[in-house]
C-alpha cells in the first residue's frame, strides 16, 4: 500500500516537474462553483433507540437525486507546460441536510498546453469537515473533464464536468425518534455519487 | 396548472422583446449567466444604437433558505435594469467600465423571516445596481454587480392560511452586500 502511494506520488510529481525550456513555475488563485446534484446513494445505519433501547439497522441503495452546489476557493501552482496542482476549499453540498467544508487537493493535465485554449482532465481527492463538526469523517474523490478558455494571458475560464464520489457517517434519522444522536450509533456509513456541472475563475 | 398559465406570459414577453428590437434598433449584445449567494439565472443585454447605456433583461431564480438547505425550491423574479457607463479604463488584458443603474424587479419569492419556512409571495420593487464589467479581446466578458431592491412583499400568513400580510421586501436590502458575477457571451 505504501509503495503504491509513493508510486502515485512520485507521478504526481514527475509530471508536475517543469521540462528544460518551459515556462516558469506560476502561483494562481481563483473561484469555482457549480451545480452538483447527488445520483446515487448507498447507507447501512446500525444504532440503539433511545426510548426502548432495541438495536435497530438501516440500510438502503439506489438512485436519488438531490439538488446541491459548491463554491470554492483556490490556490493553485502550474508547473511544466502541461500540469497544474491545486488546493481548494470551501462550502459543498453532498446529500439531503447535509453539507460539508472540504479541503481538496486536485490535479490537472492540458492537452495543448497552458498557454492555449485547451480541452483539460482533473483528478481531486481530500477530506471535509460537516459544518465544523469534527466527528464526521468526509472523504472525498472525483475524476473529471473540463475546457479551459482564456480571456486575457493570465486569466481563464474553466468549464469543468465531474463525477465525484464521497463516503462519510452521518447521523441516521429514525423515523419514530427522529436524528438519532451520535451517543446511540452504533455504525454509520453513507456513500453518494453526484455529477456536477461548473465554472472556474482564475487569475 | 400555474405553468399553463405562465407559458403565454413568459411567450408574449420574449414577443414584445423581439418586436422593440426590430421596431426601435435595438440589438442585443449579450447573454450571460448570473451566479451569486442570492440569486441565479440568465440574462439578456441589449443596447440601442446611439445610446450610450444599455438594458439588461434578467430570469432569477431567488436562492434565499436553498443555500442553508431550509428550502428546496427557490423563488422566481424577473429583473430589468437600464444600465449607464459612468468610467471606463483601460488596462493591459481588458477594458473596465464602471457601471450604474436603476430598473424595476417583480417574482414570487421569500422574504426574510425568523421562521424555518417563510410562505413565498409576490414581491414588487424598484432596483438600482452599480458594478463593473471587464470586456476582454475574446467572446467572453465578465461584470461583477451589487444591486439593492426596495419594494414590497405580498404573502399568506404562516399561522392564518386566510390572511394576506403585505410588508417590505426586507432581503432587497438586507442581501445588496453580496456580490453577482455575470459571465457574458457577447455577439
Amino acid at each position: 500500500m505504501k509503495r503504491k502511494l509513493l508510486f502515485a506520488l512520485l507521478s504526481v510529481l514527475t509530471l508536475c516537474t517543469p521540462a528544460a525550456g518551459s515556462s516558469p513555475v506560476r502561483v494562481r488563485f481563483g473561484v469555482d462553483w457549480g451545480y452538483s446534484p447527488q445520483v446515487y446513494q448507498a447507507y447501512t445505519a446500525t444504532y440503539c433507540t433511545t426510548q426502548l433501547g432495541y438495536r435497530v439497522t438501516d440500510s438502503g441503495q439506489g438512485f436519488d437525486y438531490y439538488s446541491n452546489g459548491y463554491l470554492l476557493l483556490g490556490v493553485g501552482l502550474e508547473a511544466g507546460n502541461h500540469c497544474a496542482v491545486y488546493l481548494k476549499s470551501g462550502y459543498m453540498g453532498l446529500f439531503k441536510d447535509f453539507r460539508v467544508m472540504p479541503l481538496l487537493g486536485e490535479v490537472q493535465y492540458c492537452f495543448k498546453g497552458k498557454e492555449c485554449d485547451t480541452p483539460f482532465v482533473l483528478l481531486s481527492g481530500g477530506a471535509a469537515l460537516n459544518e465544523g463538526n469534527f466527528h464526521d469523517r468526509t472523504l472525498l474523490a472525483s475524476i473529471g473533464a473540463g475546457y479551459r478558455h482564456h480571456l486575457s494571458p493570465y486569466t481563464t475560464l474553466d468549464i469543468v464536468a465531474k463525477l465525484q464520489g464521497s463516503s462519510c457517517s452521518p447521523q441516521p434519522y429514525d423515523q419514530f425518534e427522529g436524528l438519532v444522536p451520535r451517543s446511540s450509533i452504533i455504525y454509520s456509513n453513507s456513500h453518494q455519487f453526484a455529477f456536477s456541472l461548473g465554472v472556474a475563475l482564475y487569475f | 396548472m400555474r405553468h399553463n398559465r405562465a407559458l403565454p406570459i413568459i411567450l408574449t414577453l420574449i414577443g414584445c422583446l423581439v418586436a422593440t428590437q426590430a421596431t426601435c434598433q435595438i440589438r442585443i449584445s449579450r447573454v450571460g449567466v448570473v451566479s451569486s449567494l442570492k440569486d441565479m439565472g440568465i440574462t439578456l443585454q441589449t443596447v440601442k444604437s446611439g445610446s450610450t447605456g444599455f438594458n439588461s433583461y434578467s430570469l432569477l431564480c431567488n436562492m434565499y433558505g436553498v443555500i442553508s438547505g431550509n428550502e428546496t425550491w427557490p423563488g422566481i423574479k424577473l429583473h430589468w435594469c437600464h444600465q449607464e457607463i459612468l468610467a471606463s479604463k483601460e488596462f493591459r488584458d481588458c477594458h473596465c467600465f464602471l457601471y450604474l443603474g436603476g430598473g424595476a424587479c417583480g417574482g414570487y419569492v421569500r422574504d426574510f423571516s425568523s421562521l424555518q419556512h417563510p410562505s413565498p409571495g409576490i414581491m414588487v420593487s424598484m432596483t438600482a445596481d452599480a458594478g463593473v464589467l471587464l470586456r476582454y479581446r475574446s467572446d467572453i466578458d465578465i461584470a461583477i454587480d451589487f444591486s439593492a431592491e426596495m419594494g414590497l412583499h405580498l404573502r399568506r400568513d404562516e399561522t392564518f392560511e386566510q390572511r394576506m400580510n403585505l410588508s417590505w421586501y426586507a432581503n432587497g436590502l438586507l442581501n445588496c452586500w453580496m456580490p453577482s458575477l455575470t459571465i457574458y457571451y457577447k455577439f
